[in-house]
């Protein structure tokens, strides 16, 4: 046995660094669970009907960006146009798409050309075309350069009319009950300014005239396991209502009010835009002493289409994981800052620490108990007894998201669905979550190599900050004049 | 005790916790079809009752079941309320309601948890009764919306003048949803309960309360004289005038051509814009000669509304005219006119 006393305070370390992240993750659990069952009960005391018979409701508008999704564009548009949500409009974002995505809506929606007679608020590079159905009158298509997400969003927003709309993904599809009842809590709050709402994955589910039939489960283990990942972290999400509100709101499906994302100049060229726009919402409000609002809704109500080969997992979360930390770094001001209130304190540095630098530290972690195990300082049986605790704790976990579903939403009503999932959530500690660490970790890399260009970014979107803050001041100084 | 046996503690305390969450989810998933079902025939069965009354027309005598379940009851009779009325379900609707919901309601109408309130006003909206008023009055102004909108129904069912006033107060300060929601449920009113609201801005100089009375009275056409707009159509208050302007689109009054002929020489792009609407109404020359010149309008809004009010007069032949060499907007307006308005 070799004798390492500093060994003691690393074991210490990473003791303490994990004990935090799962006692904050336990509670953000118990609160997400309470969350869930105010608004079960919220559902059962609703009358949803008197929302599909109103004939004076808003119209809420949908913004699909679309890159070459010629597999999907056409049943995500059927989708939203049936819900039975009466009042919608959707405006599709042509990202130069070099596939046949455009010509088959051309066709299939008798597009007509009309005049872009629409204010650009938020500057974004030029737009080619406009285009509006002759079918449904409520699509318009634009059709731009390939630039990214995050300028077709923008461009989606010049041209909105309504006070909210809704981000999403040109390979989700959206639930019709689950849409229906979203409905009015959105609706109902001055001060919300964004919403979230879970997500599930689509691999596996069967559409019936392009609505969510039946919920089956993904053929394909690496989609199977990214439905758990899912439903661990939008339960958690709900916990975050609670404590100082959300970071991040999934990008397949988000609502957004309008002006409050004018006013902070839209999202920014970050792969996470999702998240970095949040962030920065967070902050001018809070900077500019504004009262608002975050939620996240509890109810399933998009589907989206998960990565099915290891690859294309690996580039996501890789992505994902560079973004977060691009988000982080853009807005490091907020850290440990009272100006930001618990976001300030909590919220941001928990992401930073418990997410962010996460795989570092589990990767740290591992090659610390296998180095203590071949030096001989922890003997087998305790290795062993380590990393089975640890496991449990992860297993335990999402049992008992599973066990909230069971008695929520009910959204897999197959036994076998759900032994399978539970038996995935045992299997996915050896070799899936390791994978997701090293792709993580990946990002990590990537953020070091791009960094001179991050800071850049960083640049104009603190620009952003300051104008936004400027506009918000001088809507205010106007206000009180009157 | 050393780290090891605190780990080897919570090893097994983690393997009891899972243990008993699968023993926990084997029986949720068991029992709940099973509870489901049982429900789901329970409710088949209310219905059946409740659609053999309907049919057979005979008197309502007391049924036990009824009174089992009153939960099931209160979402089968807003599911037929939803789909039925007329001399057969009203009379029929009461007596359910009198024996087995209000009586509920009464009881619950006071409760510190929402939910039980909630069931109230539902029960209320279903069967108002002016004994109850006080009661009703009381959720009109709960804290939380979907009590207070399930008693306004009632308010406004019952033409209580003090409930419809609390619901356009309330609709003045709601936002969006909520807004819309109460403006629907007072639009759908009585002749009674829209003459209250169209006497609410005369004697109320709150502009929340005078806007929220404008944007109902502007929802349909109303059987009745509206004299306050003429004091409207010329305040300060953009939002009121704007909103008197819809109020007249749906109600034409004795002037109305010259008023929206005048609208056209406003700077707003939302006045003039509302003019070109309102314009539609009058085949006259000068309202076709100022609609043909509102296709050149500064603003698309306008010029949209010129195209679409003379695709609706008829005037087509105005709308192919306008040559792309002329006047680009003109054209591009009238075009996209004749296209989708």
């Amino acid at each position: 046995m070799i004798d390492m006393p500093y060994l003691f305070w690393i074991d210490i370390f990473f003791l303490g660094y994990f004990l935090s992240i799962n006692l904050i993750y336990l509670i953000l659990l118990f609160l997400g669970s309470l969350k869930v069952y105010f608004r079960y009960k919220e559902l059962s005391a609703e009358d949803v009907k008197i929302i599909l018979h109103s004939n004076s409701l808003p119209e809420i508008t949908f913004i699909v960006p679309m890159w070459n999704e010629e597999k999907n564009i056409l049943a995500t548009i059927h989708n939203l146009f049936n819900l039975s949500y009466r009042y919608k409009q959707v405006i599709v974002v042509n990202d130069g798409s070099s596939d046949d995505s455009l010509e088959m809506l051309k066709k299939t929606y008798e597009l007509i050309e009309i005049p872009n007679f629409y204010k650009e608020q938020i500057p974004t590079t030029p737009i080619k075309k406009v285009y509006r159905s002759k079918l449904r009158p409520e699509l318009i298509v634009i059709d731009k350069m390939h630039t990214g997400k995050y300028d077709s969003l923008n461009a989606g927003i010049n041209v909105c009319e309504n006070p909210f709309f809704i981000c999403i993904d040109a390979d989700t599809i959206i639930d019709n009950t689950g849409f229906e009842v979203l409905v009015r809590p959105i609706l109902t709050n001055p001060k919300v300014i964004a919403i979230g709402a879970s997500i599930r994955i689509k691999n596996g589910t069967t559409l019936h005239f392009n609505r969510v039939s039946s919920i089956g489960f993904p053929n394909n283990l690496i989609s199977a396991f990214q439905e758990l990942e899912y439903l661990r972290s939008f339960i958690m999400r709900q916990g975050w209502n609670y404590v100082g509100g959300n970071v991040v709101f999934s990008g397949a499906f988000s609502i957004f009010s309008k002006d409050p994302i004018i006013k902070i100049g839209g999202f920014s060229p970050s792969i996470a835009e999702d998240m970095e726009i949040v962030i920065r919402l967070h902050k001018v409000m809070k900077e500019t002493k504004t009262p608002y609002e975050t939620r996240y809704m509890p109810d399933p109500i998009a589907w989206t289409e998960g990565p099915s080969s290891m690859k294309s997992l690996g580039k996501q979360r890789t992505n994902w994981h560079l973004g977060t930390l691009e988000s982080l770094w853009y807005h490091k001001k907020i850290c440990f800052n009272l100006r930001y209130g618990f976001f300030g304190i909590f919220n941001y540095p928990f992401w930073t620490w418990g997410e962010a630098f996460e795989p570092v530290f589990e990767f740290l972690g591992y090659t610390l108990i296998v180095l203590s195990w071949a030096l001989g300082i922890i003997n087998g049986s305790f290795f062993i007894l380590i990393i089975l605790v640890s496991y449990g704790f992860i297993f335990l976990f999402s049992v008992v998201c599973l066990l909230i579903e069971e008695l929520s939403f009910k959204k897999y009503t197959s036994f076998k669905t759900l032994s399978i999932l539970i038996f995935l959530s045992f299997i996915e500690n050896f070799g899936y979550r390791q994978f997701t660490i090293f792709w993580r970790l990946r990002g990590f890399v990537r953020f070091i190599k791009t960094f001179k260009k991050i800071q850049k970014d960083a640049e104009k979107v603190r620009k952003s900050v300051k104008t936004a803050k400027e506009s918000i001041h001088e809507d205010s100084n106007l206000d009180r004049s009157k | 005790m050393s780290i090891y046996h605190i780990l080897n503690l919570i090893f097994y305390a983690e393997i009891l916790l899972l243990l008993l969450i699968f023993i926990l989810i084997v029986i949720i998933h068991v029992v709940s079809p099973v509870l489901e079902k049982k429900n789901t025939k329970i409710k088949q069965r209310f219905s059946e009752i409740i659609i053999d009354y309907i049919t057979t027309k005979k008197p309502f005598s007391k049924e036990k079941k009824f009174a089992s379940h009153p939960e099931f009851l209160l979402q089968i009779m807003e599911d037929f309320n939803h789909r039925l009325n007329g001399e057969n379900w009203e009379p029929l609707k009461l007596a359910i309601a009198t024996h087995y919901l209000l009586p509920r309601a009464r009881k619950f109408a006071k409760s510190i948890f929402w939910p039980k309130r909630n069931i109230a006003a539902r029960c209320f909206s279903l069967a108002p009764l002016l004994e109850d008023e006080k009661q009703i009055l009381l959720l009109v102004d709960d804290s939380k919306f979907l009590v207070r909108s399930r008693a306004s129904v009632a308010a406004v069912q019952l033409e209580s003048e003090n409930g419809i006033f609390k619901s356009v107060e309330h609709m003045s300060l709601e936002y969006d949803y909520a807004y819309y929601y109460y403006s629907d449920i007072l639009s759908q009113g009585s002749t009674k309960v829209l003459i209250f609201i169209s006497q609410i801005p005369t004697t109320n100089e709150n502009p929340k309360i005078h806007l929220a009375c404008l944007s109902i009275l502007g929802s349909k056409t109303m059987p009745f004289p509206l004299p306050f707009l003429q004091k409207d159509l010329q305040a300060k208050n953009l939002q009121i005038r704007l909103s008197a302007l819809k109020v007249l689109l749906k109600n034409p009054q004795k002037n109305t051509s010259e008023i929206f002929l005048h609208c056209m020489n406003d700077p707003n792009e939302d006045i003039r814009s509302i003019g070109a609407m309102g314009l539609a109404q009058n085949e006259s020359k000068d309202c076709i000669e100022t609609l043909t010149n509102a296709l050149k309008d500064p603003s698309w809004k306008v010029r949209l509304a010129a195209a679409r009010s003379l695709k609706q007069m008829g005037q087509m032949d105005v709308l192919m005219q306008q040559k792309k060499e002329n006047h680009k907007d003109a054209y591009e307006a009238a075009q996209y006119g004749m296209q989708f308005e």
